[in-house]
């Protein structure tokens, strides 16, 4: 107890000194909350998307397709979808199962045409899952009408349906000519233009329904789609609930007619992701390199500036161990109060960004992944006491040495000493 | 010169404390290095593609042509000679290409995929871009009815040398007609640019014969100049805009790579603020070492007041310690980096390496390998910082000193 006693009082000895050291531990438990609510928020962010719009949790498409995916080739399908689709719909942990269709198409407006990829979607489902009802820039939904359209912004920019982003739009005022792979010319309404902010499909997408895209591509014999896209309640969960997926797939479209596939397996998206995390440990230990070196610096003046004291009392019968508890005291001290007010700013910090998020713009929407326009980072509550315990780890740490040196110091020759 | 000695014997007084300040400003400047080395390395990078395989330094396209997003053939340049002859008599014009670019879809053996047609004239191209040095397999084309391919695209498509694709585009002359032409084109050489876009995305085909296959006469949908002084960009755009007149458009490569250079300077300005709070924390080491050594000094100081040593001489004192701290530090760091960094930019990182082997678009004309940059100019701002750094953050320490009373600092045990 008479350490810990000793420990808050030298603290007090030299304030600004204790103060300064506070705030190095402070900015790196405030640097380290924040980062790692950064990446936890955008990593997250991105999954979620790419997930929804792209890959699925879990994505089952015909055995054969995986390697000519870039492609999208028709002449494969998963057959029987809408039996496939009822049979994982049904398996625990499933929350919304999608049929797509995507193929590429010719797409003609007046004397304008481009190539886009037709989305075949099913508009129900599709809330929960590509969420383009919630995307919509213009225009309106898949309503009652046959061979309805939704293009992306940009292609409708592109095939001229209007001149600029901001222009109006009627719904239902412009038809799309669309040349599908099995040949024959079908007319498309366009009722509603969507924004994702994302370039792969706001200037290259085209919406309809599965059932038209279905026929166009000459896969409504065996009820085929393209691929199944299935999205769990959980998206970590999905490499254990891949094979009750593959076995109530595999049931209802015939075994070996269908492969599933995880979403950390399709794109190079998930490893960049395990990149980020390391390259964040690199960043952890420089972060921990530079602040213990100034924790290092300011406990070995406190055991210089004091030596005499020290010797004294070593002198007076003070044990090693005891001189090493003193100085580890102030060190933790230290450390606590710095790596408290730390985690405190680093809560407010992310509390309020949580809400607010970090705005892009569209600064993003050229990448191939779908990123947002916002990053919205992601506090998780346990992130305070890890980085105030990485605080008091590390400075607790850095003061090993000098508690050890001022231990070692030899009575007679500390007295002598100015 | 003599409070620099004064100032470097004090460096050396206290060795360990200045070895562990030193540590960390040079922990800071290398990863101020590594990091800006790597990211103005793929910027530059990127830049360079952008312009050699893509844009060109500037662009001229039909007036309302870039901004309606690619339209047909018929909103290309009509008369494309009279333009070139015009951006030609410029003095800072080097070269002009023409091209004509139209929206494709290319068939192989039962696969079809979109695709940008590009007819580049297979002389007069090389002198703007530089692709024929981007050749990995088989050859630069001559003309007739053959193609060039990126490797990307060879590998989606599974297409080697010699393959024969169909490509099927609109020619000119409206819905009716206009009908969908698909020709045969003979793959001759597959290109390994580094540009994902490039690499995946375009059929190049010889001028004469797009033309002739879109029923285009003599029409270019834009002309790409290189100039001979590509840091007179703005100035040569400008004249070349009232050269060619209101009908035409020219864009500079800064503007047609807008979305990239926008990502780009995100991703450094990202990079640069990480480093820099590094470096606020080495501050904050430094203003503790300072601040430790004026207290321990404090009988020293009072002794020079009391000598007559100006206040003002005391100062710099201290501030010169803490730009000879920062000067070690920063040379240590960037002497450790810049090996690092100059290993990055003659043999680079391979993007597989990051990414767990798979070929990544991260939306950067980058792709295999990227490299850093050691500049000279990156060395010297790492310099700069660390000297800079260390002396601000001795100020404060510094100007408490030569505030001391002699008498009162000399009764100071």
């Amino acid at each position: 107890m008479t350490v810990l006693k000793m420990a808050w009082r030298n603290l007090g000895r030299n304030r600004r000194r204790t103060a300064l050291t506070a705030v190095t531990v402070m900015v790196v438990v405030l640097l380290l909350i924040f980062m790692q609510s950064y990446i936890h928020g955008i990593l997250g962010q991105t999954f979620d998307l790419s997930a929804r719009l792209l890959t699925g949790h879990l994505k089952i498409y015909a055995t054969g397709y995986g390697g000519r995916e870039a492609l999208l080739p028709t002449d494969v399908g998963v057959p029987h979808s809408a039996a496939v689709a009822r049979a994982v719909a049904a398996v625990p942990g499933v929350a919304a199962v999608g049929r797509r269709i995507r193929f590429f198409t010719m797409a003609q407006h007046d004397d304008r045409d481009e190539f886009p990829v037709l989305f075949g979607i099913e508009p129900g489902p599709e809330r929960q899952i590509l969420q383009l009802d919630r995307a919509l820039a213009r225009g309106r939904y898949f309503g009652d009408g046959r061979r309805e359209a939704i293009l992306g912004v940009g292609l409708a920019q592109k095939l001229g349906l209007i001149r600029s982003p901001a222009d109006p739009f009627v719904p239902g005022s412009a038809k799309i000519n669309l040349l599908a792979p099995r040949g024959i010319p079908m007319t498309f309404t366009v009722v509603g233009l969507a924004r994702f902010g994302f370039a792969a499909l706001d200037d290259r997408a085209m919406f309809v329904r599965f059932t038209d895209a279905q026929y166009a591509a000459d896969l409504d014999p065996d009820d085929m789609a393209t691929e199944v896209v299935v999205m769990l309640e959980d998206r970590d969960r999905s490499l254990p609930l891949l094979a009750s997926v593959r076995a109530a797939a595999g049931r209802a479209a015939g075994a070996g007619a269908i492969e599933v596939v995880p979403w950390q397996a399709q794109g190079w998206l998930y490893n960049m992701a395990k990149t980020a995390r390391a390259a964040f440990g690199v960043i952890l230990f420089i972060l921990f390199f530079i602040a213990a070196s100034t924790v290092i610096n300011t406990m070995m003046m406190a055991v210089l500036e004091r030596t005499r004291e020290l010797g004294m009392l070593l002198a007076l019968g003070m044990k090693a161990r005891e001189v090493v508890g003193l100085v580890l005291a102030e060190a933790v001290a230290i450390g606590a109060a710095g790596g408290v007010a730390g985690a405190a700013l680093g809560i407010a910090l992310g509390l309020v960004l949580e809400r607010t998020g970090i705005p892009l713009g569209d600064s993003m929407k050229g990448l191939p992944i779908p990123v947002g326009d916002t990053i919205r980072i992601d506090f998780l509550w346990w992130y305070a006491p890890l980085g105030l315990g990485f605080g008091i780890a590390m400075t607790t740490l850095a003061s090993l040495w000098p508690a050890l040196k001022a231990s070692r110091l030899a009575p007679t020759e500390a007295l002598r000493t100015v | 010169m003599f409070l620099a000695r004064l100032a470097l014997r004090n460096v050396f007084r206290n060795r360990r404390r200045s070895v562990i300040t030193l540590l960390a400003i040079g922990t800071g400047i290398f990863t101020l290095v590594l990091t800006m080395g790597l990211t103005n390395g793929y910027g530059r990078q990127a830049e360079l593609n952008l312009i050699d395989l893509e844009y060109g330094h500037l662009e001229i396209f039909r007036a309302g042509y870039y901004e309606d997003k690619l339209a047909g053939l018929e909103d290309a340049i009509a008369a494309p000679a009279a333009v070139e002859a015009a951006a030609r008599a410029l003095p800072d014009v080097a070269a002009v290409a023409e091209r004509l670019s139209v929206a494709s879809l290319l068939h192989f053996q039962g696969d079809e995929m979109p695709a940008l047609a590009v007819g580049i004239d297979p002389v007069a191209d090389n002198q703007v871009f530089r692709l024929q040095p981007s050749i990995v397999a088989g050859r630069w084309f001559t003309d007739g009815a053959e193609g060039l391919i990126g490797d990307r695209m060879a590998k989606t498509l599974g297409i080697k040398p010699g393959d024969v694709l169909i490509w099927q585009a609109r020619a000119r002359g409206g819905p009716d007609a206009a009908p969908i032409q698909a020709v045969e084109v003979t793959v001759v050489g597959i290109l390994s640019t580094g540009d994902p876009a490039l690499d995946g995305t375009i059929l190049f085909v010889p001028l004469a014969f797009a033309r002739e296959s879109l029923l285009a006469g003599p029409r270019a949908t834009v002309l790409a100049v290189r100039l001979r002084d590509p840091d007179r960009l703005d100035g040569a755009a400008a004249a070349l805009a009232a050269a060619i007149g209101p009908d035409y458009e020219v864009k500079t490569w800064r503007e047609l790579g807008r979305d990239f250079l926008q990502l780009y300077q995100v991703k450094r300005a990202g990079n640069f603020i990480m480093v820099l709070v590094f470096l606020a924390l080495v501050s904050v080491g430094i203003v503790n070492t300072m601040l430790m050594a004026t207290y321990e000094r404090q009988r020293e100081i009072g002794m020079f007041l009391a000598l007559g040593m100006a206040r003002r001489e005391v100062r710099r004192l201290f501030l010169l310690e803490g730009a000879f701290l920062g000067m070690w530090g920063a040379v240590a760091g960037v002497a450790l980096s810049s090996p690092l960094v100059w290993l990055l930019q003659v043999y680079g990182l391979p993007i597989a390496w990051i990414s767990g082997g798979k070929d990544v678009d991260i939306g950067f004309p980058i792709r295999g390998v990227m490299y850093g940059e050691l500049s000279a100019g990156l060395v010297i701002e790492a310099l700069a910082l660390g000297v800079i750094l260390a002396t601000a953050a001795s100020l404060w320490p510094a100007w408490r000193v030569s505030r001391l009373e002699p008498t009162a600092a000399l009764r100071r045990v």
